[in-house]
């Protein structure tokens, strides 16, 4: 029988290593050994998204692997919830994305929505050319720690602004934090609409969003 | 609609292009603002006819012309017009810039049933030739016109959609490069349509960029198909390729530097003295005002001194240099800036 330890690392490296097909054995490996399944999700298909992430940052590793690499999490983690009962809620704050309207360039917020899950966030995704209400009345409806919003387009970045406003309007502005992003985005862009913060990448969002909810 | 050369301008685009290539004295440095969509607004065309109508996108660009005379016409087919004569679909908004509906190529056995596109028949393509020959009768003498192919990426990520081929790239590379193939063999096709009607080509390849794939998958995917299409479109029209790259691309510039190029235009990210020294010995280049920050949202002073800027740095390329800005400018800027940007390089002390 294979160690936890061995069985962990086997996650992660399927993980880092985009085995989106051996990751579901490797996880009917370790639960046959009875261990936990909760951490198998976090020491193992977790930390090899981190390991991704890194290799990301460092420039070795680019979009095509981050997808690649968070199938196989997606996969393992599946597989992992079949073992888990319905469960309490384990995430550190709960995160609603979306592309601004008029605008369908997803690639950036996909990448947001993926390192948040891997942050441990409960993350509701809105999808792209989401219309001003539909953000607000998410909101409204919803118990939200953060709202992402982002746009590749200049000429929908206002888009942004609009959101905020509009959740001032209806008495909704302190119950939600909001972050901003995408290409043509900057923190003075972000200062000027009223949001609480920019950030360039991904992988910074997420270290941002832990520091709003105080999990940093 | 004629066409009328620039009163403020002692030489036409063509003239001028000719004194330069000769090493003749020439009025003014060449000037390209990149602009988009924005040429709807100038005309009041809808955005659906500036794609459709040869009459119209014809008139919208000789309008554009007359009042900045600038040094390049580009017209269709596209990124746009390809994948829809591949099969793809797109959204034309009311206002705004058209995008990709979703993905056609859901799987890659129907890649077995279509043939590349045959510009001469193909009526999606056809509509730009149209508009080629209109345009062509009141431009050939004054400024140069090139038919735009987009890039073989970015019509492989509007087929299959950008993250699923994203993923192919690390999974599934050879079906990538069948779709590339494919897509390549079309754009061939209208190179020798342009080539026709005496057009040159220009490409953009945006998906094509390093900061989403790297430098190895350029080389793997981008670089021996791109290489391909400029060499074919210098042996068939006689002009080569103007190429724009958007972003951060220093990582992807040793591929860059190999092809057939009238100039590459740069993304106003883009240290342009840097540009100068490492691109300029090998091809001409272009750039790089900021579209958003300076023309659009810029002061008429800020325009010019940006425009200046570029035009010190940018004239010590070996190979040449045009002024150009470091993307599309948004369709919302007000005209009279593309004047100031006009009269900034007609005010340039040479």
């Amino acid at each position: 029988m294979q160690t936890k330890e061995e069985l962990l690392q086997r996650l992660s490296d399927c993980v880092f290593e985009m085995e989106d097909e051996e990751v579901v054995d490797v996880v009917n490996a370790y639960i046959e050994c009875g261990y936990d399944p909760q951490e198998g999700m976090l020491q193992g298909l977790v930390d090899g998204m981190k390991r991704a992430s890194a290799m990301y940052e460092e420039g070795e590793y680019f979009v095509p692997e981050l997808i690649v690499c968070s199938d196989a999490m997606y996969a393992g983690i599946e597989e992992f919830q079949k073992y888990l009962p319905e469960t309490e809620d384990n995430s550190i704050g709960k995160v609603v994305i979306g592309v601004v309207e008029g605008d369908t360039h997803d690639i950036g917020k996909n990448l947001v929505r993926i390192m948040m899950e891997t942050g441990g966030f409960d993350v509701h995704d809105l999808g792209r050319d989401v219309p001003i209400d539909t953000f607000v009345d998410y909101v409204k409806n919803n118990e939200v720690d953060i709202l992402c919003m982002s746009s590749l387009m200049t000429t929908t970045m206002p888009g942004m602004s609009a959101v905020i406003e509009k959740l001032k309007a209806e008495g909704l502005r302190d119950k939600v934090k909001v972050m901003v992003g995408g290409a043509p985005v900057s923190p003075a862009f972000a200062e000027k609409i009223g949001a609480d913060g920019y950030t360039r990448s991904a992988i910074e969002a997420v270290e941002f969003a832990k520091k709003l909810v105080g999990a940093a | 609609m004629k066409m009328i050369k620039s009163i403020a301008d002692q030489m036409t685009p063509l003239e001028r292009k000719r004194a330069i290539a000769e090493g003749k004295s020439f009025d003014r440095f060449p000037a390209v603002p990149f602009m988009g969509e924005l040429k709807c607004y100038l005309s009041g065309i809808s955005i659906w006819d500036f794609w459709h109508d040869p009459r119209k996108i014809a008139d919208a660009e000789i309008l554009a012309f007359n009042r900045y005379g600038y040094d390049r016409i580009v017209i269709g087919p596209n990124t746009r017009g390809i994948t829809e004569a591949l099969g793809g679909k797109f959204i034309y908004p009311e206002k705004g810039v058209p995008y990709a509906d979703r993905p056609f190529l859901d799987q890659y056995e129907k890649l077995n049933e279509i043939e590349p596109v045959d510009a001469r028949r193909n009526p999606r393509i056809q509509v730009f030739s149209q508009a080629a020959e209109v345009l062509m009768k009141e431009a050939g003498e004054i400024v140069p016109v090139e038919a735009s192919i987009g890039g073989p990426l970015t019509i492989a990520s509007n087929l299959r959609g950008v993250e699923m081929l994203l993923r192919d790239c690390r999974k599934y590379p050879e079906e990538v490069h069948r779709l590339l193939r494919l897509i390549t063999d079309s754009q061939k096709s209208c190179i020798e349509e342009a080539a026709v009607y005496g057009l040159g080509i220009a490409m953009a390849d945006p998906v094509a960029n390093p900061a989403l794939i790297g430098p190895r998958m350029y080389e793997q995917f981008i670089f021996p198909y791109t290489k391909e299409l400029t060499e074919y479109a210098f042996e068939k029209t006689g002009k080569k390729v103007s190429l724009h790259m958007c972003g951060n691309t220093y990582s992807i510039w040793k591929y860059l530097r190999q092809y057939e190029l009238n100039e590459l235009s740069l993304d106003n990210i883009i240290d342009l003295e840097r540009a100068v020294e490492e691109l300029g010995g090998y091809i001409p280049i272009a750039g790089n005002v900021d579209p958003v920050e300076i023309v659009m949202n810029g002061t008429k002073d800020e325009i010019t001194q940006a425009v200046w800027n570029c035009i010190d740095v940018g004239r010590k390329a070996e190979k040449g240099y045009t002024l150009a800005t470091g993307c599309d400018i948004p369709e919302i800027t007000k005209p009279e800036k593309i004047d100031y940007f006009m009269e900034a390089v007609r005010n340039y002390e040479k």
